[in-house]
């Protein structure tokens, strides 16, 4: 029985947060529109939602305090307390606190913690101040007596699911003054057609209650959807309800307020597993492939045929996998708005925050890890690129800062990017906190970019001028090797005093990687695609030693440093000189290195396996992955490469 | 009947104060580690170097679509290298979540040694006992070598992510 409940128990935590993340979004739109009644309504059924789910699955903290929450939402909702900004932001302390209670074990005793009774109190003070107020226009609505006809009409599948269709209307009978219903037995079919596992009744009947339609709504909310409840008011005077019920019914169908529309809920565990198996299923193949390599010809067109046919399942059925963990941005986009709200309200800015391409898909454990680093640059932004409002009245500006995060496809990877129309990185006062830190030699000439990439360098830190806000422990480093991690690159433009632009290059997936794979004497490795530019085989003349260990190319009029793969990886054998081999030209989106190889051996989709699960991170490498003969092979990490020709460089 | 009721006891009762091993050799030397700790064994294949790793580790293995890294426990203990043949395994063994392999010259036989017949380590010229013992069990007429596997495996990775 207790584990039965434990496994309600967490989808129920999933739904709680999807309720929560709805309400507190609908709770930055109110206050921009107070006056929209359908978004107050969607709050108020979070709320009840929570409640409801809470006290079912053994969290009477939760539910207990979430009932006061439901009680101030409900007397805004009637219109006896108006939605203030004090009061805004007391409903966003309790969000946080519901969350916290989700959380931790305290959503399980029914005592609160001191400080949810603080809010308790808080949230009475509030409901009784305003409930003194309340209009008498208000009350004489809440007093009337309104009489409802009703039809519920449960889908048949009601008793599989688990729902007892009578305990709606027993509550209803409770909540009713004047209760009448019946039973519409005319769908029940003959006695070899009956499936005694559907539900083949309706029940009509009329009913006159203090209630409002939303509120006998919710009564049949736990059983039974919105479309199965036909409420019609009987009397001309219940104007009010009237509004409510056709208010509800335009919310259902308005797209921006259906908190589950796009949520795909497959547990990542499953979803792991599904893509082990493509994984498994791209090395078939590969393996297939081997095996024609060296085949007799006489046989040699079935087999290709086969080939063909399971290289094109293989795809069809990678695609579909991957489709599944593509999740839209949105996911990570929702809070933004809650954190540009509580900091610029924190800091006295005024600060617009646009989004746009939400709904750009990205792998799902891409999305959750992007999303600490976005969250700390838009911190970043609000708190240091935009300037206070004097200021930027003073320079001639808007005195709302514009804060927009943008999200979009771009080859095979997706763009993130964070742009402030603030005051831009000071170069000046970078490049002497550089020198200062010793990350950077006095006197060495850099390009803007290379002054503007130090914000990201381990160590460096604008300590004295970063306010308490930004300071919360994830630097700009954290931010660059959470992105590293990911496969991905971050740079950043600035133009002073119109604005700062962070870039996010990130990979769809995490899980399959185009790749060229190159040998260095026997061993193999793999290239991901996207970050080789091109490969030559050098002439002579193009090599030059500078102060006698530093190497470069020219490859048509750009000098590029060469890294000698052989030498970083003390592999046993390889071939030495550069015009023998080859340089693979790669580029981590800012610089380029020249690999030498001995020689590219070809394309394929290779699958990435982690090294760091049962060994460590090994410098250079990304990860690994297993050939067409069940060899493991080694992916290369071109970002850490070109820093680690760069660093190589700068000791030269 | 009776006989082998009392048979059942005994055993019972000397199984819950033993220990299990998997015992295998090493240059001449018979060695054991828990059983419990052992995930399965399998012949020796070539393995595939990692760059800038502890010598010891000789590379990474593809076990069923898992990343393994393989210890070589002769270089591990500072043993003269010997020829990897048909008798070559590797064991894989799963410490602290870890699937990691080791090389041995060949593996021979599960043993069951009552507690009270393995000794602690002793301390050597150091005055340390050797931290990758669990104790000498004495079997028969042999002495078994009891490795702490997690200390043999995890202290390159331990010293090495602390570095």
């Amino acid at each position: 029985m207790n584990v039965d409940m434990d496994q309600f128990l967490s989808a129920f935590l999933v739904e709680a947060q999807e309720h929560i993340e709805v309400f507190e979004s609908t709770l930055l739109a109110v206050e921009d529109d107070p006056s929209n009644r359908e978004q107050l309504n969607t709050i108020f059924r979070c709320a009840h939602s929570i409640k409801g789910g809470a006290a079912t699955f053994g969290l009477p903290g939760v539910a207990g305090f979430t009932h006061h929450v439901e009680t101030l939402l409900d007397d805004i909702r009637a219109g006896k307390i108006q939605l203030t900004t004090t009061i805004s932001r007391l409903l966003f302390q309790c969000l946080d606190e519901i969350r916290l209670l989700l959380a931790s074990p305290n959503g399980a005793v029914p005592e609160l913690s001191d400080s949810a009774k603080n809010l308790v109190s808080q949230l009475q003070i509030a409901s009784n101040y305003s409930s003194d107020e309340a209009s008498s226009v208000q009350l004489e609505a809440a007093s009337g007596l309104l009489e409802y006809e009703f039809l519920f009409q449960p889908k048949a599948d009601i008793l599989a699911r688990g729902c007892d269709p009578f305990l709606p209307l027993l509550e209803l009978e409770e909540v009713c003054t004047n209760y009448s219903v019946k039973a519409d037995t005319s769908r029940v079919p003959s006695l070899e057609d009956f499936d005694p596992e559907q539900c083949y009744l309706s029940w009509k009947g009329q009913i006159a209650t203090e209630h409002s339609a939303n509120e006998i709504r919710e009564i049949f909310d736990f059983v039974a959807d919105t479309e199965d409840i036909d409420l019609f008011p009987i009397q001309q005077n219940v104007h009010t309800a009237q509004k409510e019920v056709t208010g509800n019914s335009g919310g259902s169908t308005n797209p921006s307020f259906r908190p589950d529309a796009g949520i795909i809920r497959v547990s990542s565990d499953k979803m792991d597993r599904l893509v082990n198996l493509i994984g498994e299923l791209v090395i078939n193949q590969s393996i297939l492939d081997a095996v024609v390599a060296d085949f007799t010809p006489n046989q040699m067109g079935n087999l290709i045929d086969a080939v063909a046919s399971m290289a094109r399942a293989c795809r069809e059925l990678q695609e579909r996998v991957m489709s599944i963990r593509l999740v839209p941005l949105r996911q990570a986009f929702g809070r933004f708005p809650r954190v540009v709200h509580d900091l610029s309200n924190s800091l006295g800015k005024q600060v617009e925050l646009t989004m746009s391409g939400e709904d750009t898909e990205l792998d799902k454990a891409l999305v959750e890890a992007i999303c600490d680093p976005l969250t700390h640059l838009i911190r970043n932004s609000v708190d240091h690129g935009l300037e206070s409002e004097s200021e930027r009245v003073a320079t001639g500006k808007s005195p709302v800062g514009h804060l927009h995060v943008n999200a979009s496809h771009e080859g095979g990877s997706v763009m993130l990017e964070v742009t402030d129309d603030g005051k831009g990185l000071d170069k000046d006062k970078i490049l002497a906190k550089a020198i200062d830190r010793g990350l950077v030699q006095a006197g060495t000439a850099m390009t803007d970019e290379a002054i503007h990439a130090l914000i990201f360098a381990p160590g460096f830190s604008t300590a004295d001028a970063i306010t308490d806000v930004s300071g919360r422990g994830v630097g700009m480093d954290i931010v660059r090797s959470t992105i590293d991690n990911l496969n991905g690159n971050v740079s950043v433009y600035s133009n002073p005093g119109q604005g700062t632009r962070v870039r996010i290059r990130l990979p769809l997936t995490m899980a399959i990687l185009e790749g060229l794979s190159l040998s260095i004497g026997e061993e193999i490795y793999v290239l991901p695609l996207t970050a080789i530019v091109e490969s030559i085989q050098p002439k002579k003349e193009d090599l030059v030693t500078i102060t006698g260990d530093e190497e470069v190319v020219r490859v048509r009029g750009e000098v590029l440093p060469v890294v000698r793969l052989h030498q970083l990886f003390n592999s046993p054998s390889y071939i030495s000189d550069p015009s023998k081999g080859l340089l693979v030209i790669v580029s981590d989106d800012e610089r380029k290195v020249a690999l030498l190889v001995d020689e590219l051996i070809g394309q394929n989709q290779v699958v990435i396996k982690s090294m760091e699960a049962n060994y460590r991170k090994v410098e250079g490498v990304a990860g690994a992955t297993i050939l067409g003969d069940g060899r493991v092979a080694l992916i290369l990490d071109v970002p850490e490469l070109v820093r680690c020709a760069d660093a190589a460089a700068r000791a030269a | 009947m009776m006989s082998s009721l009392e048979e059942n006891t005994a055993d019972f009762s000397s199984t819950s104060k033993d220990g299990q091993f998997l015992t295998f050799l090493l240059a001449g030397e018979e060695y054991g580690v828990d059983i419990l700790k052992v995930q399965e064994i399998k012949g020796y294949s070539k393995t595939t170097r990692v760059p800038n790793s502890p010598e010891d580790v000789v590379g990474v293995l593809n076990l069923r679509g898992t990343i393994v890294p393989i210890v070589d426990l002769r270089r591990k203990f500072g043993l003269p290298p010997g020829d990897y043949d048909a008798f070559t395994a590797i064991v894989v063994v799963v410490v602290q979540g870890r699937t990691m392999g080791m090389i041995v010259d060949r593996v021979s036989e599960v043993l069951s040694i009552p507690l009270v017949d393995i000794q602690p380590p002793t301390e050597t010229k150091g005055g340390q006992p050797n931290k990758y013992l669990q104790g000498l069990g004495k079997v028969a007429e042999k002495l078994v070598i009891l490795l702490e596997v997690e200390a043999v495996l995890l202290d390159i990775d331990v010293s090495e992510i602390a570095a």
